[in-house]
């Protein structure tokens, strides 16, 4: 068993000195959101999330982002409204001049 | 004018006060989100309300007031990108931005892979949990902040409102693959910041 891990583990080392690192791989998950990769790109991103931890929830992580957004962004309820920013009065006032000017 | 342009005119001047109170504040923060600069999202909010105003016998009442209004605001938010993208064309914002060298390791066996600190943990988390949180758009929008104003913007464009790659570039007037890398900047930034403020705690 103990044999088996100490492969393992020597096959995982190898893959991460031929795949490219982490730093790039981060910049081809993004890229995997907005186009379909290359075979090669795809690949390398396949087995690079296969054996690092890390990647691979870099890549749930933004998943989890997207989705989180997109589902919160259909919800019509004030975005971002406890402490949020308001209109200032001066701006208030002055949209309220021009549209008392134009009625 | 005729009793019945008077009374047309009353309800306006009545109605625009009205959607000022009412939705002034709601579209105040939904363009700043966007276009991440106070002046630009007051101008933008007057712009809507002046325009509502011309159209107003249009709407008469169908559907919300407030979809409406916001309808109208996506026409003016689009029309102060291509305007401000065409004053101050693209330059590489990109070095301007919060740097994450200190993310990977800069030498020895291991360049290029995560340092340890900075490395993504597991989140446990659903799309739900993170939906529930009250303080979901501020967070989001506090983690936005730091980065350069064209690259917040592209990713608020991009995933909140869901935009084409070709629609972002047109409106900010850049390369797809700047936009590639913009929004890597802005994701690597964003899931970094929303780790440190709301999971490092409990996971680390």
């Amino acid at each position: 068993m103990k044999k088996y891990d100490n492969v393992k583990q020597k096959m995982r080392e190898w893959l991460f000195h031929h795949l490219p690192p982490c730093e790039a791989i981060v910049e081809t998950v993004s890229q995997s959101m907005e186009h379909r990769l290359s075979l090669r790109k795809r690949f390398d991103l396949k087995l690079h999330l296969w054996i690092c931890a890390w990647c691979h929830w870099y890549f749930e992580d933004l998943t989890l982002i997207r989705d989180a957004v997109t589902a919160k962004a259909v919800d019509t309820s004030d975005p971002y409204s406890i402490s949020g920013p308001t209109l200032s009065s001066e701006a208030r006032e002055r949209i309220r001049r021009q549209l008392t000017d134009r009625t | 004018m005729s009793e019945a342009q008077v009374q047309s005119r009353d309800t306006a001047a009545t109605d625009c006060a009205r959607w000022l109170d009412d939705h002034g504040d709601y579209l105040f923060r939904y363009a700043i989100f966007r276009l991440r600069d106070r002046t630009a999202a007051e101008d933008v909010v007057q712009e809507t309300f002046l325009a509502a105003l011309k159209t107003h016998e249009n709407f008469a009442g169908r559907g919300s007031e407030r979809t409406w209004l916001v309808g109208i605001m996506k026409h003016k938010i689009s029309d102060h990108f291509r305007r401000a993208s065409r004053e101050a064309p693209f330059r590489e914002e990109i070095a301007e931005g919060p740097g994450h060298e200190e993310f990977f390791q800069r030498s020895g066996e291991w360049t290029g892979h995560w340092n340890e600190q900075h490395a993504p943990s597991d989140w446990h988390a659903t799309p739900a949990d993170l939906i529930e949180r009250n303080d979901f758009w501020k967070v989001i929008n506090d983690c936005l902040s730091p980065l350069p104003k064209r690259t917040a913007s592209a990713f608020t464009l991009r995933e909140v409102d869901g935009l084409k790659s070709e629609e972002i570039c047109e409106l900010l007037n850049i390369s797809v693959n700047n936009l590639w890398v913009m929004l890597h900047r802005a994701r690597l930034h964003l899931r970094n910041c929303l780790e440190t403020k709301w999971f490092r705690h409990s996971t680390r």
